[in-house]
């Protein structure tokens, strides 16, 4: 049903490598590409992409998600907001000081929006940032009991609180997953 | 693989705006995650990136993400998930073989 990978050195992304290999052995319009991203110091994160439905799939680049704005490139959203994301991110990205996070290599950039072949490219994607349930040891990049946070598209809010909000819903998403 | 869709403590992703939902294992994601920090730290400076194939279950509104298969990578290009010739042949492999059993399972 789709393909999973990790990036180490570029962002929640599909490069063209990645898009190929998709491309190529996940061409159905429901499969899914699944993108890790691991760091030292931070949370490992993760987002999905699917094709929408022109069979296109997203593969834009806003660099790194902060934790307070987790949707990768927000449908509707405007290059001025892209920017901002994208500036955030680098912020983020240097602020997190692993030493991974320049320039992401080989991840497309954002289409932009006057480009008439780049309005299909509308972004259909989620980001979910991994929440620690329990610290972690020293130095093992955050492994520990860990669930994915839906993340609901342009409702992002700020640092603890939007932690504290994210681990009230994730709860009870998951009370209700367990029951489904 | 396929159809293995019970006793299966399970998340799920949705975001406003959008009808498709995506549900996973806990398992699938606590293990590709746990494979990802290996390639990690597998050697200095961002270590290796590592990559498979998700099988599971869809609808038309819902994508399901229940089980994984690693695919395992020559490096033959560097430590990126990059996939040479060989190591597309293992997933084509892998994917004709999980389709016959596949095929073999709804029998």
């Amino acid at each position: 049903m789709g393909c999973y990978h990790s990036h180490t050195r570029s962002e929640i992304c599909l490069s063209e490598r990645d898009l190929e290999l998709f491309n190529r052995f996940f061409p159905e319009p429901w499969q899914i590409a699944f993108v890790v991203r691991s760091a030292n110091f931070s949370p490992t994160r993760a987002g999905f992409f699917f094709r929408e439905s022109n069979r296109k799939i997203l593969a834009e680049r806003t660099g790194s998600p902060p934790a307070s704005h987790p949707a990768i490139g927000t449908p509707g959203g405007s290059a001025a907001a892209e920017a901002g994301r994208a500036e955030q991110s680098k912020q983020r990205a240097s602020a997190d000081g692993d030493g991974t996070e320049e320039s992401p290599r080989g991840c497309h950039p954002t289409p932009n929006p006057a480009d008439r072949s780049a309005t299909n490219w509308r972004s259909v994607a989620y980001c979910a940032i991994e929440e620690r349930v329990a610290e972690p040891a020293r130095g093992n990049a955050g492994i520990g009991p860990c669930r994915l946070i839906a993340v609901q598209a342009g409702a992002a809010k700020n640092g603890a609180a939007a932690r504290k909000s994210n681990r009230d819903s994730k709860t009870e998403s998951h009370s209700d997953a367990g029951a489904s | 693989m396929t159809g293995a869709t019970t006793d299966v403590e399970r998340g799920s992703w949705t975001a406003a705006g959008h009808s498709r939902s995506i549900e996973y294992a806990t398992a699938v994601w606590t293990d590709i995650r746990a494979d990802a920090i290996e390639g990690f730290n597998k050697l200095p400076h961002c270590g290796v990136e590592i990559g498979g194939v998700l099988f599971g279950t869809k609808d038309s509104a819902c994508v399901k993400a229940l089980e994984f298969r690693a695919v395992p990578c020559e490096y033959a290009y560097g430590p990126s998930y990059t996939l040479s010739e060989k190591d597309q042949a293992g997933l084509k492999e892998l994917l004709a073989r999980a389709s016959a059993e596949y095929e073999h399972g709804e029998a």
